[in-house]
């Protein structure tokens, strides 16, 4: 049996989940359909540049990516970063797929922005970067 | 995926390519043989029922530049008839398992089969016939 302060901390606690839930489910309604919070912008690549991703079967597989990201390695091994900052959620992966390098050739047509939350997981947004047409593996 | 194939044609997918967001699902044209059944299908998530001669899978449908707004269905090929039909039903996420009794579909609030807690049963009712991509 709860009394007291432990009660209001445990209602307080539910509270603050249910209402971290209703927060992000509405922070997802700004994510638009490329998965940029608010929106993007256009650019073509001026030069070759170095990029990652978590990659997934499909990925591998076809060899091919559309969303990269620019970030510091040693952050790319805490799965907290992909589940968060880039918004893989276990809805969609249950598992992270592996980090890869590869490399935007220049001339390619991207659009930049911030990553958009997606139900379920905490309101992280890093940089993104998408490519409508994809790129290839370097190999 | 494994290679299907269904009454000597093979199912297969052209253009793939990824939706949403890093990590999201693929999808891309589906074909029976050399017949085109529709775009968009969720590739590695359909399957064949032998018993109602059906190819069951999942159509995105991106008809808005929010995400929230673009949805999933689940669809069928009767190889029967050659005919295409849609449940008259929204998903935010689906990915489908199998079908029960022949009435019920069992299928994950997710993209993949590996969290029991996102799994649930949908009773297969009256379902809208639709033509053909071209």
């Amino acid at each position: 049996m709860l009394v007291g302060g432990e009660a209001a901390g445990v209602a307080a606690s539910r509270l603050g989940q249910a209402g971290k839930a209703a927060w992000l489910g509405r922070a997802a309604r700004f994510t638009t359909s490329d998965g940029f919070l608010f929106g993007s912008i256009g650019f073509k690549a001026p030069f070759d540049f170095k990029v990652g991703l978590y990659a997934s079967e499909n990925t591998l597989k076809y060899e091919t990516f559309n969303w990269s990201t620019i970030a510091p390695e040693v952050v790319t091994k805490n799965q907290w970063f992909g589940r968060n900052m880039l918004q893989i959620t276990p809805a969609f992966q249950e598992t992270l797929g592996p980090w890869s390098s590869q490399v935007i050739p220049q001339g390619t047509y991207l659009r930049i922005g911030l990553v958009g939350p997606q139900t379920g997981v905490g309101f992280g947004s890093w940089l993104q970067l998408y490519a409508p047409q994809g790129v290839n593996f370097i190999k | 995926m494994e290679e299907l194939i269904i009454k000597n044609k093979a199912v297969k997918f052209n253009s793939p390519t990824q939706i949403i967001n890093m990590g999201g699902p693929w999808v891309g044209v589906l074909f029976i043989g050399e017949l085109k059944i529709m775009v968009d299908v969720i590739i590695d998530n359909l399957f064949y029922s032998k018993e109602d001669d059906r190819l069951y899978f999942v159509r995105y449908h991106k008809i808005s530049k929010w995400e929230k707004e673009n949805y999933f269905t689940i669809n069928y090929f009767d190889l029967s008839t050659n005919k295409l039909y849609m449940f008259d039903m929204k998903f935010e996420m689906v990915f489908l398992k199998e079908i029960n009794n022949s009435s019920e579909l069992i299928y994950y609030e997710a993209f993949h089969d590996r969290d029991e807690s996102r799994k649930k049963q949908l009773i297969l009712g009256n379902a809208i016939e639709l033509l053909l991509d071209k």
